[in-house]
């Protein structure tokens, strides 16, 4: 398909002036989000045309990242038109996904009422059949025959403009790629794929959005999403050592780094060396791999289990930052690869690794692929090789947030519906009070937490605000109706958004924590039976 | 894999988790379309096959539920502020079109406008009829009936065949390569290279 040329004579002569515009149309301004009344109820709102249009995440406009990223550094592209229509040829051509998905939409508005994002905001923008309705119009003016003949006002398109690139830049950015909307839809359009598409389309122009970028940058660069250096972890490691050391009277209890010949490599989110409630968690695994006498170790050069470059279609991204795992796999001659924690994390270390780096034929043999943290626990569980005191728990009353990543991604564990049940497995292992939230909240059709995927930064609170209502609404039904006290959490994302928005709709942040959280308090540590 | 495009395929199963009224009606309409067709066969193969003409007892009653689903789909559209958001005119008119049809088929039940029933079917059958194109260019068509209702309802259907392949009505074909439906669930077991991933 080629570009129509007639579109970019405009461009090349007022191309400053459309970057002025563009700049001008997104400069960043601070919206507070409100939390509404927690009633225990999910309502959907009556629709608010452009109630959220204000709402747009900072640009990255440092230069040496955008450099290393390969994108252009000083905003919008003179001749970005061009830019704009290649890069989406390119990905036209390289997704069928996205291609179908934005052919075979019918427009039935299953989907209007599922997005997190417009339950929070009203703006029907954010109803996912809208947001992909933003790139279809382009799609149709330039990508069929029909659109190429007769312009956009026959084919309901759009011709490409600064004021759409800034809606695509908005709206892209109020999608959270969670996937709910694709359980219902009844071709299985996946809105996140288009997302994806567009983010990496505005890239490529020059619009290049700062938070997940720059953790991108990061990852790729130095190795983890908080950019710190390998002194740094290992000092922060050392001192989860320490502190467990201290807290449990066991001297030999440790978190090992770098340690070549371990049976196994522990990747996870680097928020969970320090931040909190993440390191709650973090001293779990240490004290399951302890008792279960298994040898571990973390990685400094693969210091990081989250994968940014997977919320936007740019392949290379995501497979330099996954490819560090299997370096430091290989370097350290282990024999089976764990992840901690995490969503996305998981999706794609699990469903993509073997895609971009496969076959582990030299893993262990029994465990040819990567395994969730989950999976070894309950598995130990089970054999009876931990010891468990449930009673440690019994102050909590535990509910179960499925993370979006890991509930609408591949099956954990070889059995069917494994991402719902070994979680909830381990839970039930560990606590003797368990509750389920609503069944439309949970499982396949789990919300997100509402700041996944790139929209976790602290200039995107407003949507965070919002997107998180439904889960909070939920939460809060379980809470009056059945006691809970205790939101376990299998994603770092999860846990930062969730530990800033209980406080925000008035529930106390303790209430928030890792399944492993819940696993450390419960271990018995010393006292090995039963093996 | 066959197992759940057949779900979706035949019971809508993706759409009844969400929308229990878009998908009632959804599916009715699609169903009784169905057999509204198998039912049309009738004018094309001979003899007439059994499970046809046992349709024709239900057909007027098959046709009215048809043209009800129809019409609440309409009033949906129209109704539903989030759906009306979206809806574009393409959308109101396929369901437009699709109304004229069923509704000028049913007129025809009726005596006052009923056509001669075997000149129907001598003319679509003179009309599929292999040197068809032979008599149209030695202008000899087939001779159609004269009936206005007649007339109309196959001008209808034949725009609807024609606007079919350009308009949203793919969907029925475009489901079967849905990525996220026709893709076996194995990527850990199986690997597949991206072709165009060179790095």
């Amino acid at each position: 398909m080629a570009v129509d040329k007639s579109t970019d004579d405009s461009a090349q002569g007022d191309s400053n002036d459309a970057n002025t515009r563009v700049q001008e149309l997104l400069k960043f301004v601070k919206v507070k989000g409100k939390p509404v009344e927690l009633t225990g109820e999910i309502k959907i709102p009556k629709i608010k045309p452009n109630s959220f249009i204000n709402v747009k995440p900072q640009l990255l406009t440092a230069l040496e990242p955008l450099e290393r990223l390969g994108y252009p550094v000083n905003g919008l592209v003179p001749n970005w038109k061009e830019v704009f229509l290649k890069k989406m040829d390119e990905i036209l051509k390289k997704y069928r996904s996205v291609k179908l998905f934005l052919d075979i939409c019918v427009r039935c508005g299953a989907c209007t009422n599922k997005c997190h994002y417009f339950i929070g905001t009203a703006d029907p923008n954010n109803m996912p059949v809208a947001r992909a309705e933003l790139m279809r119009k382009v799609y149709r003016r330039y990508f069929t025959w029909q659109g190429k003949l007769f312009g956009s006002k026959y084919v309901n398109g759009s011709d490409l403009s600064e004021e759409l690139l800034v809606m695509w830049y908005t709206y892209f950015y109020q999608c959270s790629e969670c996937r709910r909307c694709s359980v219902f839809c009844p071709y299985g359009i996946d809105t996140a794929e288009i997302t994806m598409a567009a983010r990496e389309i505005l890239n490529s122009v020059g619009l290049v959005q700062k938070y997940a970028h720059e953790i991108i940058d990061k990852a790729q660069n130095i190795g983890n999403n908080l950019g710190m250096q390998k002194n740094a972890i290992i000092n922060a490691l050392e001192f989860v050592q320490d502190e467990l050391q201290e807290t449990t009277e066991i001297p030999d209890i440790r978190v090992p780094i770098d340690e070549e010949g371990a049976d196994v490599l522990f990747v996870t989110p680097s928020a969970d060396f320090f931040a909190s409630p993440h390191i709650e968690s973090l001293y779990g695994y240490a004290k399951v791999f302890h008792q279960a006498g298994i040898s571990w170790t973390m990685s400094t050069h693969a210091s990081e289990g989250g994968n940014f470059g997977l919320f936007i279609h740019n392949y290379g991204h995501m497979k330099k930052i996954n490819k560090r795992i299997w370096e430091a796999a290989r370097e350290l001659k282990v024999k089976r690869v764990i992840g901690g924690e995490c969503g996305h994390m998981w999706r794609v270390l699990s469903s993509y690794s073997n895609t971009m780096f496969g076959p582990f034929d030299w893993l262990d043999s029994r465990y040819p692929r990567p395994q969730h943290i989950c999976e070894f626990t309950l598995d130990l569980l089970k054999r009876g090789a931990l010891k468990i005191d449930k009673t440690a728990n019994d102050e909590f009353v535990v509910t179960m947030h499925d993370s979006c990543q890991v509930a609408r991604g591949l099956e954990m564990g070889g059995t069917k519906y494994g991402q719902f049940e070994i979680p909830r497995g381990v839970i039930r292992g560990v606590c003797n009070r368990y509750e389920d939230m609503p069944e439309n909240t949970i499982k396949e059709r789990t919300f997100c937490c509402g700041a996944g995927q790139g929209l976790l930064g602290d200039d995107m609170i407003a949507t965070r605000v919002k997107g998180a209502i439904p889960r909070m609404q939920a939460y809060s039904y379980v809470k009056r109706e059945k006691g809970v006290n205790f939101l376990a959490l299998i994603c770092a994302i999860c846990k930062a958004q969730l530990s800033k928005m209980f406080p925000t709709y008035g529930i106390p942040m303790e209430e928030v924590g890792g399944i492993h959280q819940l696993v450390g308090r419960a271990i018995v540590l010393g006292a090995k039976e039963g093996i | 894999m066959i197992m759940r495009m057949a779900g979706d395929v035949l019971f809508f199963r993706s759409l009844s988790k969400g929308t229990t009224f878009l998908f009632i009606t959804g599916w009715v309409f699609h169903f009784t379309f169905l057999l509204m067709i198998i039912r049309h066969l009738r004018y094309f193969i001979h003899p007439v096959p059994e499970l046809i003409t046992a349709l024709g007892g239900a057909a007027m009653f098959l046709g009215g539920v048809l043209l009800v689903s129809l019409i609440l789909l309409v009033i949906r559209r129209v109704l539903e502020q989030r759906t009306a958001y979206v809806t574009s005119f393409a959308d109101y008119f396929v369901l437009l079109l699709i109304i004229g049809i069923v509704f000028t088929g049913m007129l025809m039940r009726s005596e006052v406008y009923r056509p001669d029933i075997i000149a129907v079917n001598r003319f679509v059958l003179e009309l599929f009829d292999i040197k068809a194109p032979l008599h149209m260019l030695g202008m000899h068509p087939a001779v159609a009936p004269g009936n206005v209702v007649f007339m109309c309802h196959l001008s209808l259907v034949c725009f609807l065949l024609m606007y079919f392949p350009f308009s949203k009505l793919m969907h029925s074909a475009g489901y079967l390569f849905s990525p996220t439906r026709n893709m076996v669930n194995n990527p850990r077991d199986v690997r597949h290279v991206n072709p165009w991933d060179n790095s």
